[in-house]
């Protein structure tokens, strides 16, 4: 992959997404793959869905890159690969958060990987799902002006701040650019031997020259980078400290959606949805509720949150699924995206970079952590 | 509810002086949870014991907490009694009042704040105990051994007895390195008597039966129960079963190559010590034929690469230069050394008595060894002075010892960790020497670093003494109580545990697609229980509940 080079496809109309589909379809015909998932608006057009394809017809109401993200792709991938490797050769089109998601499952034996072709695309972000299916119109206009911009108003908080929205650390197997590639074309770019064998088979050379491209995604990269910065300075502010944490999650109305639509969470059932935590007798509340001069119910609020952090936030791919499933709208994906980008640099791991990059937990390295050694040093 | 009983050990004056037992046992009165504070000089003795059993029948105690020092040195001793009482071993708990209070906390106060605290979580998590019961399976009493040199030979000497099947499996003919040694140190005996007398009996036993030049195709199951696979080289297949490995294949020579090898390979007349001692026992002569006049033996080669001192070179180096004045007295010998290493009581003499012999040391910094038509010739500096030369007739480069090629095959066999220099991981290097994380595995001879033919017996030895001793002949084997299980219902099958596991004791059921824990082989570490985050795994003896209700109460 040293000398890469991309393939252009003329976009026609200024649609983007039919763009997109000829080329799929040109790689189906060409029986590159047997069947295609990618997301499609459901019939009410306020939502997506992904859809597992194998009739061509039906590839023409798939929808490549929607403006919002309601379902993680990684949690689809698990539930189409959970009990064992795919037989038939499936393209998978998704944002690369959601296929760094599907690595981490995958290291976890949640996914398996085997026949699934990755296709991402420059994702500029997503809406807010409850803000889009209140205007769903206004914000399809808008996210095709961004995907150009690479900046809307509206995109989620954890997308303003994503630093890792192109093929970077995402190991995609064909990657579209529109990032520096004129308006009215798209870039296809192998970015594995997958996906260069896929372009052979459908014929395409690979001339174009990526540089421009790369120059883009820097820049981009160096915005967020600002962006994030910035907020992760005033997260600490809101959030540090038990007082802090526990107005920041004040909202929290313990309903666990950001449990159930967190790709990173797959134990089957939390220890905050089983019988250790609820079925507590009364005196033990009312032991706790003495001590302390009295306990909110629901109970153990911060602790849910703290515990899922501890589980997953070294996975953490910052894909804001949680945040957008919040009905209180705590902006509990922006603190979860903090934590882990302070606990995956202290291993100096990117989640979903790498299928053969093990995750900090299942490895022993004698030497690592000193600065821990001594607790009274940490401030 | 069980009655719970209070123990507190005194042990001698190093509790009773530095904790306040008095205040405790008041304190702890007023629980009525406990039914009872005992209180003893020193529980670990003959009669402590007698007074713990006698406490826990008077009083029908059912639970015990004991106050007293670390569970590494007394849990066992306290868990016997318990068992003889009648009671369940493992509603016991031991609190570590000695190490962790009375030899660190200075001031008396604290001390016994701090028991009473840790006296009272216990007090709280033993209600919370389950009676584990030991499980037993049958086992072979029998005997793999792997490798035909000594420490092979010794082990299969040592453990062969009636009931009890040794199958001896050597990979060349019997003997290993030792077939090449004439002589052995400090005796200098010679090894080649000493070496038949050995197979002769190993041969003659009934017990053993010896496979050589055999290829050890995989050998399958735990402790109690290995099952080998064996080719023979009539084409043979062969099943052995037997409870107990050990490894035991000789280190390697180590031969000198690259840039600074001293003429090895280039030069005729230079030698690795091995290969001279293997040389016919007559030819006290130069290549050509010429009679020895002086011969050089270089220490330390390859010390630098192989980054560890073999500790066994120095001394066989010393037992050649006498082997060679010994048999031609007008050789001279010159010993060129950087460090001697002389272990032990018996080296220093040997040392002395090499001197004595006319045997010449000489120290250096940098040596190298070049020819011309009739000489060798030695240039050396020592430190501090300047080059010198010397010409031999022979040179000998004494080099050290390497892990057997055949290290890395049986590590992943068995699951065993290497270190950084290819040698097998003991279990622990001063608790567990001959041991490795594989229960029923055990290492003697060079598997585990280099040493000489008394290291490779004693270690055969203890090897033999540990299977001896743990499997017995018409004795079922007793399993660790205190293992890990896995929720079937709660397992999403991530194999985090998997891949933590020290002891190879988890595997992925593919069809279920959960973890499953071998019994055998769980050593109740508790790895897995910490990394599972669907909380599947779980230690018996370690449950969250008792855990959580331990540190609620040091909290309280």
């Amino acid at each position: 992959m040293n000398s890469m080079k991309g393939t252009l496809l003329t976009v026609e109309a200024q649609n983007i997404s039919s763009t997109i589909k000829k080329f799929i379809n040109s790689l189906l015909e060409r029986n590159v793959f047997d069947a295609v998932l990618a997301p499609v608006r459901i019939p009410s057009g306020e939502s997506f869905a992904y859809l597992l394809m194998r009739d061509k017809a039906v590839l023409e109401q798939c929808e490549p890159a929607p403006p919002i993200m309601p379902i993680q792709g990684a949690r689809v991938l698990k539930q189409l690969t959970r009990r064992g490797e795919l037989n038939v050769k499936v393209l998978s089109i998704m944002r690369p958060c959601e296929i760094r998601a599907s690595i981490e499952l995958a290291k976890l034996q949640q996914v398996h990987l085997k026949n699934i072709t990755f296709l991402s695309f420059d994702c500029p972000g997503a809406f807010s799902t409850s803000d889009y299916i209140n205007e769903p119109d206004m914000y399809d206009v808008s996210f095709q002006k961004a995907l150009k911009a690479f900046t809307a108003k509206d995109f989620r908080a954890c997308c303003t701040t994503c630093v890792n929205f192109s093929s970077g650390n995402t190991p995609t197997d064909l990657h579209i650019a529109h990032l520096g590639v004129p308006d009215d074309k798209l870039m296809v770019i192998p970015t594995s031997s997958r996906g260069e064998a896929c372009l052979q088979a459908a014929q395409l050379s690979l001339t174009e020259d990526i540089s421009n491209w790369q120059e883009q995604c820097k820049v981009w990269q160096q915005r967020r980078q600002e962006n994030r910065e910035k907020d992760f300075l005033e997260l600490r502010q809101r959030a540090a400290g038990i007082v802090n944490l526990d107005a920041y999650f004040s909202d929290c109305i313990n309903c666990h959606n950001c449990m159930r639509v967190c790709p990173i969470c797959y134990c089957r059932q939390c220890f905050f949805d089983s019988r250790d935590t609820v079925r507590i007798e009364a005196d033990n509340y009312l032991i706790r509720a003495r001590k302390k001069g009295g306990i909110t119910f629901p109970t153990d609020t911060i602790l849910f949150h703290l515990g899922r952090m501890s589980h997953m936030s070294l996975s953490c791919v910052g894909c804001g699924a949680c945040e957008d499933a919040c009905p209180m709208d705590v902006p509990v994906g922006q603190v979860f995206n903090f934590i882990g980008d302070k606990i995956q640099k202290m291993f100096e791991y990117v989640p979903g970079r790498d299928v053969e990059e093990s995750i900090p937990v299942l490895t022993y390295s004698e030497d690592e952590l000193h600065e821990f050694e001594d607790a009274r040093d940490v401030s | 509810m069980s009655k719970i009983g209070l123990f507190l050990c005194e042990c001698g004056p190093n509790i009773a002086e530095a904790i306040d037992l008095d205040r405790i046992a008041q304190s702890i009165e007023g629980d009525k949870t406990v039914a009872g504070i005992e209180r003893h000089k020193l529980l670990c003795s003959t009669d402590g014991k007698k007074f713990l059993a006698e406490g826990i029948e008077r009083n029908e105690f059912e639970r015990i907490i004991i106050a007293a020092c670390s569970p590494k040195q007394h849990e066992a001793t306290f868990m016997e009694v318990m068992s003889s009482t009648g009671c369940n071993p493992y509603l016991m708990q031991l609190v570590n009042i000695r190490e962790q209070c009375a030899w660190v906390t200075t001031d008396k106060k604290a001390a016994t704040d701090k028991a009473l605290v840790l006296i009272r979580a216990a007090i709280r998590r033993i209600k919370y105990h389950d009676a584990l019961e030991k499980k037993e399976i049958e086992c072979d009493p029998g005997v793999i051994v792997i490798g035909g040199g000594i420490a092979g030979i010794e082990t299969a000497l040592r453990t062969a007895q009636p009931a009890r099947t040794i199958y001896l499996l050597a990979e060349a003919t019997l003997g290993g390195s030792a077939k090449n040694v004439r002589i052995l140190s400090p005796t200098m005996r010679s090894a080649k008597e000493f070496l038949n007398e050995k197979i002769e009996s190993v041969r003659h036993n009934e017990h053993i039966k010896i496979f050589e030049n055999c290829t050890i195709e995989e050998i399958l199951g735990f402790f109690g129960n290995f099952v080998a696979h064996v080719h023979t080289k009539d084409n043979k297949k062969h099943e052995l079963k037997a409870g107990a490995v050990v490894l035991a294949l000789d280190a390697q020579q180590y031969v000198p190559h690259g840039a600074h090898s001293l003429g090895y390979g280039k030069f005729e007349d230079v030698y690795t010590a091995a290969e001279f001692e293997a040389l016919p026992s007559d030819s006290i002569v130069t290549k050509s034929g010429r009679p020895l006049h002086s011969v050089a033996i270089i220490h330390c080669v390859g010390r630098k690469k192989l980054g560890y001192c073999s500790k066994m070179c120095c001394v066989n180096s010393m037992k050649i230069a006498r082997d060679i004045v010994n048999r031609s007295r007008e050789t001279k010998v010159i010993q060129f050394y950087k460090n001697l290493c002389l272990p032990g009581t018996y080296y220093d003499t040997f040392f002395k008595e090499t001197k004595a012999q006319g045997i010449e040391f000489v120290r250096y910094g940098n040596i190298d060894v070049s020819r011309d038509s009739e000489h060798l010739t030695i240039r050396y500096k020592s430190f501090g002075n300047a080059e010198r030369t010397v010409p031999v007739d022979m040179v000998i480069l004494s080099t050290g010892l390497t892990p057997s090629s055949r290290v890395k095959d049986f590590a992943q066999m068995f699951n065993i960790p290497v270190d950084e220099y290819g040698f097998l991981k003991q279990e622990h290097t001063i608790l567990e020497p001959i041991s490795t994380v594989t229960e029923g595995v055990y290492i003697a001879g060079g598997m585990h670093g280099p040493g000489d033919v008394n290291d490779s017996i004693a270690q055969a030895g203890a090897a033999a003494g540990r299977i001896l001793s743990s499997l017995v002949p018409g004795k079922r084997l007793e399993l660790e109580a205190k293992t890990s299980n896995i929720s079937e219902t709660m397992c999403v099958g991530c194999g985090a545990c998997v891949d933590v596991c020290a002891y190879g004791a988890i595997t992925l059921d593919e069809d279920k697609n959960i973890s499953v824990v071998n019994e055998v082989l769980c050593r109740g570490c508790g790895n897995c229980a910490a990394v599972c985050r669907s909380g599947a795994a779980r230690h018996r003896h370690f449950t969250n509940r008792q855990i959580s209700q331990e540190i609620l109460q040091i909290l309280e």
